[in-house]
């Protein structure tokens, strides 16, 4: 083709809408003749606008539960630099060898290392927890599935715990309720949210669930409700109407259904802030 | 203070998503799965298969975050167009895909719903314009760009003489570049 017979197609090259063989000669044209790159270029980003300037469409539920899903199915993580070439083979999956989760968590730590205060809170958090973060990286493809809305809590407790000014805070168990329960909570003393982690905590009757309080000395409030899986384990996000460094104390008791207004039995957890 | 992966740029975003923080990760992709899911749903007409197109695009995302360059054009740009191979190749690879002839594309077109992501309101101007084309202009390049096929192919479908089909794009697409051009 000649300068002129590409100039011409160039607003179908733009569109995708040729031929190999004319996508070839258009391609090699375009490194010769800037005059026709120019025009390339505009007709480009009008492609792109067509592309970008979609209307707004309410997305269907779960589907950064099932993106997430994806990204730790076995057998291995899709790991980011993991692509090859993606044309034409769309579903085969460029899969790594799976990371052992150490580094793992050290990935999605990284870019905060500067933030030692962020990697203390993980260090000792692993150090109480021995095992919850452990289970929660290196569950089986069909645990997953059950557990998707849990492993993004882990990862926005994660996320959590690398920002500036968080710390873990080990709770006590009382041996008399929970004798190995273990349990830590992540917070930021400016923040009003915070993450709680539970290991081996019993699991209730029917009509129970475990509650939060915060006390602020003078006060006690309720940060939330929630049950633990089969193996004792949770992890929960506490919302507090104020920033937490407000608080002294964390306590965890078993309440009836829906909660209660205050405490109505002794503690299973807690410890001051 | 605190900093939260919802005050960050989408580029130091995507400097965390190629070190390979899955939160980051997420963020994005709450940012953007609407225009994706738009798109892809648009291609390929079933929900399902929108979905699953604008699933792999975000893990396209993660796996070539590093290859994201700012100075080429925004990521949206850069999302979008990965979601639109994505959805083509699921069309190309899978015949069971009906071709639409684009006649009803109007009516899946919701003007009056702004483009929530998108502060750019010169490209809502461009889906204005390539709504006010005529119709068989706006058709042939709805065909092109979002099915996937050639001018060839389009020609054949359409049962028009290749010169037609051929004529009908540019005539749309330079209506489209003078929208763009005039804003
Ligand atoms: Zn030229």
């Amino acid at each position: 083709m000649k300068h002129e017979q590409i100039e011409e197609a160039i607003p179908l090259y733009a569109l995708d809408a040729v031929n190999r063989r004319e996508h070839q000669e258009i391609e090699a044209h375009l490194e010769t003749c800037q005059a026709c790159l120019d025009l390339f270029h505009e007709y480009q980003q009008v492609a792109t606008g067509l592309l970008v300037s979609q209307p707004f469409l309410p997305v269907p539920a779960g589907m950064e539960e099932r993106l997430l899903q994806r990204l730790d199915s076995s057998p291995g993580a899709v790991l980011p630099g993991s692509a090859s070439n993606t044309s034409g083979a769309i579903y085969a999956p460029p899969y790594a060898a799976p990371l052992p989760w150490e580094s793992r968590l050290r990935g999605w730590l990284a870019p905060q290392r500067a933030l030692s205060a962020g990697l203390a809170a993980v260090a000792a958090l692993l150090l109480v927890m021995n095992g919850v973060l452990l289970w929660q990286l290196n569950q089986t493809q069909q645990q997953v599935q059950q557990t998707t809305t849990q492993s993004l809590q882990l990862r926005n407790l994660i996320s959590e715990m690398s920002q500036q000014g968080s710390r873990t805070i080990v709770l006590q168990a009382e041996p008399a309720v929970a004798p190995d329960g273990k349990a830590a909570v992540i917070i930021n003393p400016d923040t009003t949210e915070a993450y709680l982690l539970v290991q081996s905590l019993p699991k209730l009757p029917q009509g129970r669930i475990y509650q939060i309080w915060l006390n602020d000395g003078k006060t006690r409030i309720s940060g939330g409700l929630f049950n633990v899986d089969a193996n004792g384990q949770a992890i929960v996000k506490i919302t507090a109407p104020v920033p937490l460094g407000n608080y002294k104390v964390l306590g965890i008791t078993v309440e009836p259904d829906g909660g209660s207004p205050g405490p109505t039995s002794p503690r299973v957890i807690g410890n001051n802030l | 203070m605190a900093e939260r992966l919802q005050d960050l740029t989408d580029e130091r975003l995507m400097g965390l998503i190629s070190q390979g923080m899955q939160t980051a990760l997420v963020e994005i992709h709450s940012r953007y799965i609407s225009p994706v899911y738009a798109l892809t749903l648009r291609i390929l007409q079933q929900q399902h298969a929108a979905e699953d197109a604008s699933q792999e695009t975000f893990l396209r995302v993660w796996q070539k975050a590093a290859t994201f360059d700012p100075a080429r054009g925004s990521l949206v740009a850069w999302l979008m167009t990965i979601a639109r191979n994505e959805a083509i190749a699921i069309i190309r690879s899978n015949r069971r895909f009906p071709v639409m002839l684009g006649e009803d594309e109007q009516a899946t077109i919701d003007l009056n719903a702004p483009g929530k992501y998108l502060q750019d309101t010169e490209w809502r101007d461009l889906r204005l314009a390539l709504v006010n084309l005529p119709a068989e202009q706006r058709q042939v390049i709805e065909l092109a760009y979002f099915r996937g096929m050639t001018h060839e192919e389009i020609a054949a479908v359409l049962k028009l003489p290749p010169g037609t089909v051929k004529s009908r794009i540019l005539l749309g697409m330079r209506k489209l570049r003078l929208a763009l051009v005039e804003y």
